[in-house]
This record gives C-alpha cells, sequence and structure tokens, in this order.
C-alpha cells in the first residue's frame, strides 16, 4: 500500500493600508476598545455603501507580482451570501469569479514548483468572543482588506506546506504588503488535506478534510500530521472515499493536538455568489499597476541575487539576509559605508541580531555610523574583535554610549613590553599548563591565549598573543 | 403655493419659519389621521432645528421623506416593523443635500420598498387624498398622498422600479425619477440596488427641478454616482420641435381613461408640431421579468443584515441555536419581503443562477442596448405612467402578479438607468392619469424642460 499526502493552502494575509477596505476607518484597530474602530459603513448599518480603498488594491498588485501572478486589468467584486452574527452584512464582499490575480507560482527550496490558483481581495469579519452564556461581537476589524492566496494542491508533505507557507509568509513581508503578525491574525491559513491510497493495484481518495484558521506555523504542521494519520486510519476502517458533497470541515485544536468533526460541507457550499451592484467592476490602467509595482524597491528573489552575485555573499548568509526586509536593509544600507561585505554579513546576522534577540531590544537601536566606526577599528587594528563586539553591544542597549571614546580606550595596547610581562606572569603562574603544551597537549595553548587576553582587558591581538606566546615557551 | 412662491414670502418676512411650522405641523397631524401617510411626524425634531438663516433655497421649506431614507436621530422603518425602533445615527446624502429644509415627517411605504400600494406597510396602508377607498400607489404612497395634500412642498422617495412615478401618477403630482447615478443612494435603505434611485416628488415640475438641483451631484460614499460637474436645472426652456417616440403597447388589461388621457396627450403633441414615432420595441416587454429576477436576487443579499442583532427585532429570549434565533427574529419581516427574499435565494442558487440571475443580466443588456439605439432617433419617449387608474384598497392584495403588473410602464427606466417622469395626464372625476415621460441619461435638463412646457399645455 502507498499514502500520498495531497495538501492545498489558503492563505489569508492582512493587507497593510492606513484605512479599512469599503471605509475610512482606520487599520490600527488591535488593542482599542471593542466597537469603537466603527462607522456605519463596517458596521452594515441600513443604507451604507461601500467604498473602495485603492491602496488594497495596490498591495494586491504587488504581491501578484512577487508571487508572479498574472495582474488582471479587469477584476469585480461578488457578494458571497452566508449569515452569522459576525458578518454584519449578511454576505461579505469578495472576489469570486475574476480576481484580481490569477495563475501564480513559487519554487520550493528542491526546485519543485507550486502553482497558486489566485489571490483574491476580500474583506475581514467581526470577531466573536464566545463568553459563558452569550456571544460579544468586536467590529474593530470587520472591513479590514484580505487577501486569500489559494494554491492548488500540490503539496505532498509537511514539510513542504510548511515552506510553502514560510515563503509566502517572507516574500509578502518582504515586499510590505503585510506585517503578517500571526499572534494579531494578521496571516492564518486554511489547509485541504486529503489522501491517495493505491492499494492493490486501485487507487483510493479520501474525502477532503478542511481545517480552517490554523495561526502559526507549527500548528499547520502538526495539523496536516494528524490528519495524515486520521485519514488512513479512518479509511482503513470505515473505506468512506471521496464524493461530490462529502467535505468536511474539522477545527484544529492546538491543547489537545487534534482536529474536532465540526460539520458536513454540503449544506452550506452554496454561497449564492452575483456581481456585487454597489461596486463598479475594477479596471485597472497599466499606469496604475505601475505606479503600484514601483512601490516594490526590491523583490526578495532578485535581493538574494543580488546578494550572492554581486556582493560575493555565500548562500546561507544571503538567504538569511533576505527573510526579512530589515535585514536586507541594514545590509544595503550599511554597505555604502562599509564595503568588506561578508564580514558585515557576518556581523550582523550572528553578533547584532544576537545582542537583539538576547536582549530584547529592537533593531533600530543599532546606530549604522557607530556600527561603521567599530568594524572599521577592527579593521585597522586599532581595537580588537572583542572589544569591537563588547562596544557594539553597548551601544545598543545604550543610546548615549560614546562609541568613540570606548574605542580609544580599548585601543591594542602598542607598547611590547606590557605585552610581554603579562604574558610572561602568564607563564609563569601556569607553568603546569605549560608542561603538559610541550609535552605536546597543544589544545591548552588557547586557554593560555584567553588568560593573556583577560589580563590585557582585550587590548591585545589575539594573533600577536599566539605569536608571542609560543615564541616565550619555546625560549 | 409653489416653492418659489414660499422662497419669497418668506425672504420678504411677509411669513416666519415658525408660521409655516404651526401651520403646516397642525395640517399634518390632522390629515395624517384621514390618509395615514407618515409613519413618524418630526414636530420635536423639527422645532429644534428651525433655521434662523435663509441660506439655502430650500431654508425652512416644509419636506417628507420616504422612511427608507436614514436621518441621523430619526426613526427610519422603511415601512417594515422589523425597524419599528431603529434610529439611524448617520443622514442619507440627499437629505445632507436638501440643508436646512423643515422635516415634516417620515413619509409611509411599503415595507422595505417592496410594493405599488402601501398595503404592504408594517404600518397600514395609506389612503389615496383623492378618493380614500382607493390606494395612493407605491412604494412612495405616503409622501405622493403628502404632496397631494399639501402637507409639504416637496419630498424626496425612491423608485426602483416606478416608486415614484406610479404613486405620484395615482395621487395627482408630479414625479421624478433623475438617471441612476445622478442622485447619491447613500443612507437608502437598498431594496434593488442597481436599480434603486433617490426621487422627487412635488406639485409642480418646476419645484421637482429646483429640489434637483440641490439633490444631484457626484457622492464619494456612494461608488455608483457619476461625476457629471454641477449643473441647473432649474434654467427650464422652451422646447420647439423635437422628436417624441410613443411606445406601441398592448391595450389589453388598461383602463379606458388611461388610454383616452394618453391618446389626448399625444393628439396634443402632434398639434404642437412634434415631430412623432411610434416606437416598437422587441426586448422591452421583457423588463417586467427582468426586474422580478435581478431585484429579488439583489433583495435577498440585501435582507440579510437585518438579523436581529445589531439592530431590528431581537427577541427577548435567549437562544442556544443559532438558527433558532433567526428563524424568531426574521419572522418579523412583512409576507411581501419573505415572497421576494426567498425568490432571490432560489434565482441565485447553485444549478439555477445560469437559468435565472445571469440570463436576466443577458437581458438586461440586451434592452439597455435597445434602448441605446431607440434613443437615437428620438428625444423623449412617451407612454402612460401606469396602466389603470388608482385601484380599490385590498382589490390586488390576494394577487401578487397583478400587482406587479402596474409597474408595468415605469419598471423599464429603471432596467436601463435613464431618467423619467411622470406628470397628471387628464383628470376623471377626481382622479388623475399620468402620462410618463423618458429621457435619455444625463439629460433631466431637457426632460424637466420638456414636461414643464406639458404640464403647462395639460392643465394651464
Amino acid at each position: 500500500m502507498e499514502v500520498d499526502l495531497i495538501v492545498g493552502l489558503e492563505i489569508h494575509v492582512q493587507l497593510k493600508t492606513k484605512t479599512k477596505m469599503f471605509c475610512s476607518c482606520k487599520s490600527d484597530y488591535f488593542e482599542k476598545n471593542p466597537n469603537t474602530n466603527v462607522c456605519p459603513v463596517c458596521l452594515g448599518l441600513p443604507g451604507a455603501l461601500p467604498r473602495l480603498n485603492r491602496e488594497s488594491l495596490v498591495q494586491a498588485i504587488k504581491v501578484g507580482r512577487a508571487l508572479n501572478f498574472e495582474i488582471n486589468e479587469k477584476s469585480r467584486f461578488d457578494r458571497k451570501n452566508y449569515m452569522y452574527p459576525d458578518l454584519f452584512k449578511g454576505y461579505q464582499i469578495t472576489q469570486f469569479e475574476f480576481p484580481i490575480n490569477t495563475n501564480g507560482y513559487i519554487n520550493l527550496s528542491s526546485g519543485k514548483r507550486i502553482n497558486i490558483y489566485r489571490a483574491h481581495l476580500e474583506e475581514d469579519t467581526a470577531k466573536s468572543l464566545h463568553e459563558k452564556d452569550c456571544t460579544l461581537l468586536d467590529a474593530n476589524k470587520a472591513g479590514m482588506p484580505l487577501l486569500e492566496i489559494v494554491s492548488s494542491p500540490e503539496l505532498t508533505s509537511k514539510e513542504e506546506a510548511k515552506e510553502y507557507a514560510q515563503k509566502i509568509y517572507n516574500i509578502v513581508k518582504f515586499i510590505d504588503a503585510s506585517d503578517c503578525d500571526m499572534e494579531k491574525g494578521q496571516m492564518r491559513f486554511d489547509i485541504n488535506v486529503n489522501l491517495n491510497i493505491k492499494e492493490k493495484e486501485k487507487e483510493f481518495r479520501t474525502p477532503i478534510v478542511e481545517i480552517k484558521n490554523l495561526n502559526s506555523f507549527r500548528s499547520l504542521e502538526r495539523a496536516i500530521e494528524y490528519e495524515q494519520e486520521r485519514q488512513l486510519e479512518e479509511f482503513m476502517e470505515k473505506r468512506i472515499v471521496l464524493e461530490k458533497g462529502n467535505k468536511v470541515t474539522r477545527g484544529w485544536n492546538d491543547t489537545l493536538g487534534k482536529t474536532i468533526f465540526q460539520r458536513n460541507k454540503e449544506e452550506s457550499d452554496d454561497y449564492r455568489y452575483f456581481p456585487d451592484p454597489d461596486i463598479p467592476p475594477i479596471s485597472l490602467d497599466s499606469d496604475f499597476i505601475n505606479k503600484a509595482l514601483d512601490k516594490i524597491d526590491i523583490l526578495p528573489q532578485d535581493a538574494l541575487d543580488k546578494l550572492i552575485s554581486e556582493y560575493k555573499l555565500p548562500k546561507e548568509s544571503a538567504e538569511f539576509l533576505t527573510e526579512d526586509k530589515i535585514f536586507y536593509n541594514l545590509f544595503s544600507d550599511i554597505s555604502k559605508k562599509y564595503t568588506n561585505y561578508s564580514t558585515l554579513a557576518n556581523w550582523i546576522i550572528t553578533d547584532v541580531l544576537g545582542i537583539i534577540n538576547q536582549s530584547g531590544s529592537d533593531i533600530n537601536c543599532l546606530n549604522k555610523g557607530k556600527f561603521v566606526e567599530i568594524l572599521n577599528a577592527i579593521d585597522d587594528k586599532k581595537i580588537s574583535v572583542q572589544s569591537g563586539k563588547e562596544i557594539l553591544k553597548e551601544s545598543i542597549l545604550n543610546k548615549d554610549f560614546n562609541v568613540s571614546e570606548n574605542i580609544n580606550s580599548s585601543l591594542l595596547v602598542s607598547d611590547d613590553s606590557i605585552l610581554d610581562n603579562t604574558i610572561k606572569k602568564i607563564i609563569d603562574e601556569n607553568s603546569d599548563l605549560v608542561e603538559k603544551y610541550l609535552s605536546g597537549k597543544e589544545g591548552v595553548l588557547s586557554f593560555l591565549i584567553g588568560q593573556v587576553l583577560k589580563e590585557m582587558k582585550g587590548r591585545a591581538d589575539p594573533n600577536v598573543v599566539k605569536e608571542k606566546l609560543l615564541l616565550f615557551i619555546k625560549k | 403655493m409653489n416653492i418659489s412662491d414660499l422662497r419669497k414670502k418668506l425672504d420678504s418676512k411677509e411669513i416666519s419659519a415658525q408660521e409655516i411650522f404651526d401651520e403646516y405641523f397642525k395640517k399634518a397631524e390632522e390629515e395624517n389621521k384621514k390618509i395615514n401617510c407618515f409613519i413618524n411626524i418630526n414636530k420635536e425634531y423639527s422645532k429644534k432645528r428651525l433655521s434662523k438663516e435663509n441660506n439655502s433655497i430650500l431654508s425652512n421649506i416644509p419636506g417628507v421623506i420616504k422612511d427608507n431614507i436614514s436621518i441621523k436621530d430619526t426613526i427610519t422603518t422603511a415601512g417594515s416593523r422589523m425597524l419599528e425602533k431603529y434610529k439611524s445615527p448617520y443622514t442619507a446624502s440627499v437629505v445632507l443635500n436638501l440643508k436646512d429644509f423643515m422635516l415634516i415627517g417620515k413619509g409611509n411605504m411599503d415595507s422595505f420598498a417592496f410594493g405599488s400600494s402601501t398595503e404592504n406597510s408594517g404600518f397600514g396602508v395609506t389612503k389615496n387624498p383623492l378618493d380614500l377607498t382607493r390606494v395612493a400607489g407605491g412604494s412612495s404612497g405616503g409622501v405622493s398622498a403628502a404632496i397631494a395634500s399639501k402637507l409639504a412642498l416637496f419630498g424626496i422617495g425612491t423608485d426602483t422600479g416606478g416608486s415614484v412615478r406610479q404613486p405620484a401618477s395615482f395621487c395627482g403630482v408630479v414625479g421624478l425619477k433623475p438617471t441612476y447615478g445622478l442622485c447619491s443612494r447613500f443612507g437608502l435603505i437598498a431594496m434593488g440596488s442597481s436599480f434603486d434611485v433617490p426621487g422627487i416628488i412635488t406639485q409642480n415640475v418646476k419645484d421637482a427641478a429646483i429640489v434637483l438641483n440641490e439633490i444631484a451631484g457626484y457622492d464619494v460614499n456612494d461608488s455608483t454616482s457619476v461625476n457629471i460637474g454641477k449643473k441647473d436645472y432649474t434654467g427650464l426652456k422652451k422646447i420647439n420641435k423635437c422628436k417624441v417616440g410613443i411606445l406601441k403597447f398592448p391595450e389589453e388589461g388598461l383602463d379606458k381613461e388611461v388610454l383616452e388621457g394618453f391618446s389626448s396627450s399625444v393628439n396634443l403633441l402632434k398639434s404642437m408640431g412634434m415631430d412623432i414615432v411610434e416606437i416598437d420595441m422587441k426586448y422591452i416587454k421583457y423588463s417586467l421579468s427582468v426586474y422580478y429576477v435581478i431585484v429579488p436576487s439583489e433583495i435577498s443579499a440585501n435582507m440579510s443584515r437585518y438579523d436581529g442583532i445589531r439592530f431590528g427585532y431581537h427577541p427577548e429570549e435567549s437562544f442556544s441555536v443559532l438558527d433558532d434565533f433567526y428563524k424568531e427574529s426574521r419572522d418579523k419581516f412583512e409576507d411581501e419581503v419573505k415572497r421576494r427574499i426567498m425568490i432571490g435565494t432560489f434565482t441565485l442558487s447553485q444549478g439555477y443562477y445560469d437559468a435565472y440571475y445571469n440570463k436576466a443580466m443577458k437581458v438586461r443588456n440586451l434592452i439597455k442596448q435597445e434602448f441605446i439605439d431607440t434613443f437615437k432617433d428620438i428625444d423623449f419617449l412617451v407612454s402612460p405612467t401606469t396602466p389603470t387608474l388608482p385601484f380599490h384598497i385590498g382589490e390586488k392584495t390576494k394577487s401578487p402578479l397583478s400587482m406587479y403588473l402596474s409597474d408595468i410602464f415605469t419598471v423599464p427606466a429603471n432596467v436601463v438607468g435613464y431618467p423619467a417622469i411622470s406628470i397628471p395626464d387628464k383628470k376623471f372625476g377626481d382622479l388623475f392619469s399620468g402620462l410618463q415621460i423618458i429621457a435619455k441619461p444625463f439629460e433631466e435638463e431637457r426632460l424637466l424642460s420638456f414636461a414643464n412646457m406639458m404640464e403647462e399645455k395639460l392643465w394651464k
């Protein structure tokens, strides 16, 4: 028996715009008091009409380009009819028949191309808060612009699905079309999973299961893994195969690590889509599209290529720096003033980001000018690498930290006699280790170097120390 | 009394706003008891808003607004018990454009504007002031009856398939349906969104022109409104010679008075030296079918927001199952509303969409093209406004189809979005037949000039 997994992903991305999709309510609703970020339009009051925010078109076009879509000059908004308390008009304005983006793709690291059917615009719903004996509604996010990115079901493992989702995340974030903050619900996944089972020359497909609203890569992976096992078990036991109308919706319970049956899709499948008479069809001229595309200064793939071919960075470093536009911007900004590119890349990846992650501070705390000053001091052999790292750390953590002064007070000691005396002192204090070294245990040398550097408070060049240390030992 | 005369009296201080207030509200309260033309009389509201200035042409001029048009802090029911207590927190754009007019009352109407007689109102039928045993027409029956009773100088209604022109005709007043997109729909409680327009009901054509001047104009809040720049509609001109199309229609089912009135108008046009062309349109007869597929489709979605959660009828008891809650809250809809929601839900359903909605959209385009072609040769298209004189209350309530047929002449203009006006054609006892004139899109200026001329010839 051979079992193949079939996964398709629908990714909802909240687009970054100043206002909601069809009204002038602000987009920064997060943490505002419930129902304070509302107006007649997003509340769906009688008589209110939608007014399309062109900014959401711009963001959709940017994503269209970044994910290799055909960007359609003609598109349309439709009404998707279903009644639920969080959907105030009783229909959602979405794009059904003529979405703005069609036929896109991305390539996975294996080289496998994943086709993406479409990416269409739609409005977000209100938020339901289920209390013990009632449900409360908060309309602050009602009417936020969403882009739904629908992949073809070509993903064949949980790893592929995760990589696909992460790539979309990186790309959309890189072009600043969304902040993709999953904790704020700015990116969420719906997955469709089923199995293709080959058994004694026969093939079976299990019913498609849709799992909605996954909000982390981890839960995406776990839900697929769980479903794969569950569906196989179910098939072995009941032998139910895919038919028209037996699609099922299951919910992911992260605590239990299980999917739980919610409903059969057959009854609710008819959304009675029809063109929204309140919004004239969208007709984008090439000028509008070009202006939107101009807002992408560089696509992540182009940025990667540039780092490898122009800056000669190793692939891993280049990939790391293009994972987030902030890293890339940091590198390209500083590279205008500091041209030892691979050193720069290493410093950013290991030291700058290391310090920031560890201390929980912000990347904006890094002063680029001071950073370059430190790097130059190291290159000019004014200070040791170790001193440089310490100064960098202090300068990030404390904005008033005086870098120039500290470089000056950490200058490598140029007076040979001081270093010589220190080395002699260390050799004397560690005569046992020196013996060991001489008897062939070369590993102890680095300890001795460390002791010297410590004594010198970092103001010595490790290479010089090593050289001298060997010289003195052999004397 | 017309708007210009009252304006002059106000400006020359011959009469004060307070005097107008006292006179009109007294009359409104009395008459409303007889004809039930208002769902609410806004006396307290207007008392606080008497304008000290006379800045705009409509300052302190009494007007009535159909109750499906939102006005901040007033009850806006759309004629339905569903919204019996709904207070709008905002004002419709057309009402904002009327500035500091004096709101006398909110006009009675068929629930959500679904109907042609106000018999579908959740607040009782409006009686025709010309004959209290007859309907005032609908759905803007309350506004039309109020204007006919001279309870205000102008009224704003809405017209989806004739809801301004038909009741105006029944009440012997003027009803103007502007081009789709000329006046903002923002704040109008939607019925058939691609058909709905705000309309004007007045005692004469000149007043309609004055009001149109105020309410017409592009509105960013309505994406279907069209920016054609500001025009002056009040400079009514004499039209010496033009081509008038006479719509050919089957005479079956038409009242003899209506036919008589219409043929005398045609003769009048001839005697005026107008170029008369008989127009036989192939697709226009499908207008009503198109209307009764697309409008209910749009209605079925437009009505979904009345779920009783944020507004509308909210049942007192609590429910654990959502569907039970909806069953209770949505049962408050009047029968005609339920009927149209069901029709529209059906026509949009999977497997029926192509046969109904999609086909109706295609036919709608054919009718539009036919109008474009027809209007290449003519300036105006005339017909009766309604096939019958006002019918008796209760006469057609048992048969929705015969009720639907009363819109047969008015619906085509909504299908294609053209402007149309109804003016009183001929008097029969206390009642009037109506003459409908349709013009090219955004040619309200010529339409009003022509209608004004006809009005003078017919009645002076």
